[in-house]
């Protein structure tokens, strides 16, 4: 648990819940259409919160949270829109790793900062000293001042950061990005970028590397229960309000079930915010089980999609029109299972750990 | 390409009675068919889908000609229309086909084609009334600039799945209403979500005589968009089968004149469940269509691509290929089973029925003098064209039918939905274009559970036709709620 009293916790919540109910959940479509005077207007307010820098320690300009608290306000922004609850987390995670890599957070084009995991061989090599490659779909890297790469290399993960105004680097806008569109993607194309590593390759679950994954992945599975809440809220309103067949939908049963099935998946998984071991610490780094992490994001996010995906059943037609919102919801969903890798890679990882840690 | 096609031993086996060079001329007809459409789908919705589905995401509504006028050139507005009206004489099979292949491709254009089918079916349920009336004019518009489409629309803003069943029908709220008045009637009210409603030149529109009895009363009248009163007051924002535009419809006291009634006043429930049970294995095939879509990108990418190939090392991705096989096997067999159902079975009788050829035989130019004309459009014609289908088929037939399409119907939904979304996780997000082709056709595959009544709508007609075996009122009733008002024939 972070020292952070019942009550500032309570105060952190409610601001997160009443940004995300009076901005974020009125724009979220202008949000999803990437209309950038709304996006601009939600960033600028997320700062001002001071939620872009929660878990910086406030020694270095930050908000000085725990992880804990990070989460759920993560929870809460996502049920208002999950793309800028992406943002948050995104931004998060790198200052929280450039801060203790020494990265110098309080200057001049360090406002900015992205963190793009899964940076695979195939996809970005090092050669003389640069990097060389192309790397798509990188969420919320358009914009970015400094980009952290969470390189996976044969012996570890590394950490390396790069300036999006360099020589040799290009991001390209991913028009085709389906959903968490408030956290606009990127393809990133490396032509000879000279790059710093921020830390070698390393192996160590509470290094820096791991521990951002970690981060990145609970704060996903966050944002989706944030999703899923959201959904089954407005699944279950609408279900009293329309009548089909003489009655509210909520009384035909096979209505009634995929409701009781979302109450389930919710219930089902704590949460992600329990997963925060007691270690971590206001302005320390979180403290983060990374088996713990992994299996809760993907449980999380599958519930979420599941979820999602009903709630647009549920409104039948009304459901498919983007309007109403809840077709959003679905596609912010299945976005969160992809990242910051797809289900089954994460599965796959949870059993590598498992095998050695016995 | 996997190519699904619809085996003979396979029809053989379910229908012994066809004769084998009909057997064969109909396999060789289908397989025909799928060819010519995969080709027509490779060369004309390939290179447009994602772009029209970019624009109609910007711009609700937009809709691109030229891709109907590629249709028309193929063949594709004419598939549904009978051979007597110059068309190919289509039914389940044909559209089941058709809609794969297209879809494999681009649903939203497929849906392009399908809705204008759908907005079709209830006038082959007609008799000749129609054939020489709009149909001929269907076809005969191939050529030109603005090619005829069609709609249907049965959906309001009250009553969406209430729509789809009688039993339901007779408890929901409708607000639509059919006034007589002299020489035909007047429509008022609202429909919803109808696809090409904003395009189509006509549309099949059920609404009540009486808006408190709709299960009695509901009739179909075939309307021109170019009529007063009638007006598209909304254009959809859908989130996937982007190409194909959904309308909100507004009808202000539409006049349709008695010669465009389809069927007869009072039949509308009973034919909106047998085009219902003749347009769901198509929307089967359509889910079919948007998995194996899906599944042939996915399988491409994974032999052709560097990050592909090392995943197609991987077991988990080896499964799931081979479990999106399977699915997309069982989801064919499933519309094929319904669509032959229907065909060979359910309707094939009456639509084979000497009296039907006795029609189809007579020369175009012979049926078009006005008396004979009169004639088909009569309140006689029309009891006729009723009688023969309760002597050619049956409510537990039809029964079956419905049963099975509905069947056919969920389930190509349901594994359009897994199977799109498996392939975008065994892609991910580093995937590229591969990626946004993926993104799309899970976004399309999720309407397949929704329209042509949803899930579990379907899933109760079902069980009641399968599983509890229970015969649903599908045939109008022999007698008219009107019999005396069509016999003057006031066309
Ligand atoms: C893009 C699009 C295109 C369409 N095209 C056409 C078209 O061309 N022509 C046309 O006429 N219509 C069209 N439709 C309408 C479509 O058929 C309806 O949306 C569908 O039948 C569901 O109706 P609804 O949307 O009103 O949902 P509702 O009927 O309001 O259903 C809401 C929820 O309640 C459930 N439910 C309702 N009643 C029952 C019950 N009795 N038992 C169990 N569950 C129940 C449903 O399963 C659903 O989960 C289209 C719809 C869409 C979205």
């Amino acid at each position: 648990m972070s020292t952070a009293s019942r009550a500032e916790r309570e105060a952190l919540r409610s601001l997160a819940r009443d940004l995300a109910e009076r901005e974020l959940a009125p724009r979220a479509l202008q949000l999803d259409a990437q209309e950038p005077a709304a996006l601009e207007h939600c960033r600028s307010l997320l700062e001002q919160a001071g939620l872009l820098r929660a878990l910086v320690s406030e020694e270095h300009g930050g908000g000085g949270i725990g992880a804990g608290e990070l989460l759920e306000v993560l929870g809460e922004l996502a049920r208002g829109e999950a793309g800028c609850a992406l943002g948050v987390l995104l931004e998060n995670v790198a200052a929280l790793a450039a801060q203790e890599l020494g990265c110098p957070l309080q200057e001049e084009g360090f406002e900015r900062l992205a963190i793009v995991p899964g940076v695979g061989e195939h996809e970005v090599s090092v050669r003389e000293d640069a990097l060389h490659g192309r790397l798509q779909g990188a969420l919320g890297a358009l914009g970015a001042e400094q980009l952290l790469l969470l390189a996976e290399r044969p012996e570890g993960t590394a950490l390396w950061l790069l300036s999006a105004e360099q020589p040799g680097v290009a991001i390209v806008a991913d028009r085709s990005q389906m959903g968490l569109r408030a956290a606009p993607a990127a393809a990133l194309e490396l032509d000879g970028a000279a790059f710093q590593e921020l830390i070698a390759p390393q192996r160590d679950h509470r290094g820096v590397p791991a521990q951002a994954l970690a981060l990145l992945r609970l704060g996903t599975g966050a944002i989706a229960r944030g999703i899923a809440l959201r959904a089954h809220e407005l699944a279950l309103s609408y279900a009293q309000e329309r009548w089909q067949g003489g009655v509210p939908i909520i009384e035909h049963e096979a209505v009634g079930d995929m409701l009781a099935a979302m109450v389930v998946r919710l219930r089902a998984h704590g949460r992600p915010e329990g997963l925060v071991a007691s270690g971590s610490r206001n302005g320390d780094a979180p403290l983060l089980e990374p088996q713990g992490a992994l299996a809760a994001r993907v449980a999380l996010c599958e519930d979420a999609l599941a979820t999602a995906i009903d709630a647009v059943q549920v409104f039948g037609g009304t459901g498919y029109m983007v309007e109403t919102g809840v077709e959003k919801l679905m596609r912010d969903a299945q976005y969160c299972t992809l990242f910051p890798e797809p289900a089954w890679q994460a599965s796959q990882e949870l059993i590598a750990l498992a095998r050695s840690t016995t | 390409m996997t190519g699904h096609s619809s085996s003979c031993a396979e029809i053989a086996e379910q229908f012994p009675r066809l004769r084998a060079p009909e057997l064969a001329d109909l396999c060789s007809e289908l397989q025909e068919l799928r060819e010519r459409t995969r080709s027509f789908a490779r060369q004309e919705l390939i290179p447009r889908a994602l772009e029209l589905d970019r624009r109609a995401g910007e711009e609700p509504g937009y809709f691109d000609w030229d891709v109907v006028r590629a249709g028309a050139r193929a063949g594709m507005l004419r598939f549904l229309v009978p051979a007597p009206a110059g068309g190919s004489g289509g039914l389940a099979m044909h559209a089941c086909i058709m809609m794969e292949e297209l879809c494999a491709a681009c649903a939203g254009i497929g849906l392009i084609f399908g809705a204008h089918g759908l907005g079709i079916t209830p006038l082959l349920l007609g008799g000749a009334a129609h054939w020489d009336g709009v149909l001929a004019q269907l076809v005969a518009s191939e050529a030109s600039e603005r090619p005829l489409l069609m709609a249907l629309a049965i959906t309001e803003p009250e009553a969406g799945t209430d729509v789809e069943d009688p039993d339901l029908l007779a408890r929901g709220r409708i607000t639509s209403h059919a006034r007589r008045v002299p020489g035909g009637y007047r429509l008022s009210g609202t429909k919803r979500f109808i696809s090409n409603g904003s395009v189509a030149r006509w549309i099949s529109v059920v609404m009540p005589t009486d808006p408190m009895r709709p299960a009695e009363t509901e009739t179909c009248f075939l309307v021109d968009t170019r009529s007063e009163g009638f007006a598209v007051s909304r254009a959809e924002h859908k989130m996937g089968q982007r190409a194909c535009p959904a309308a909100e419809l507004s009808f202000d006291e539409v006049f349709v004149p008695d010669e465009l009634l389809v069927g007869r006043e009072g039949d509308g429930a009973t034919e909106t469940l047998i085009v219902l049970a003749c347009s769901r294995p198509p929307v089967g095939a359509i889910g079919t269509g948007i998995a194996r879509g899906a599944y042939e990108r996915l399988r491409a990418w994974l032999h052709e691509d560097d990050v592909g190939a090392r995943l197609l090392e991987r077991q988990h991705v080896q499964l799931a290929l081979a479990q999106m096989e399977e699915e997309i096997h069982l989801a064919h067999q499933a519309y094929m089973d319904a669509a032959m159902e229907i065909d060979l079975w359910a309707l094939g009788p009456t639509m084979r029925h000497p009296a039907a050829r006795l029609l189809a035989g007579l020369p175009p130019s012979f049926r078009r003098r006005s008396r004979v004309r009169r004639k088909l459009l009569s309140g006689t014609a029309r009891a006729q064209t009723v009688a023969l289908l309760h002597r050619t088929t049956d409510d537990r037939r039809l029964s079956r039918a419905v049963g099975l399409s509905s069947l056919a119907k969920a389930r190509g939904g349901d594994v359009a939905v897994r199977v799109t979304s498996a392939a975008l996780q065994i892609a991910g997000l580093r995937a590229g274009p591969l990626r946004a082709e993926l993104e799309k056709l899970w976004r399309d595959a999720k309407l397949v559970q929704i329209y042509e009544g949803t899930n579990q709508l379907n899933r109760v007609e079902v069980f009641r036709t399968l599983s509890n075996e229970e015969e649903m009122r599908c045939l109008p009733p022999r007698e008219s709620i009107e019999p005396a008002r069509m016999n003057g024939a006031r066309a």
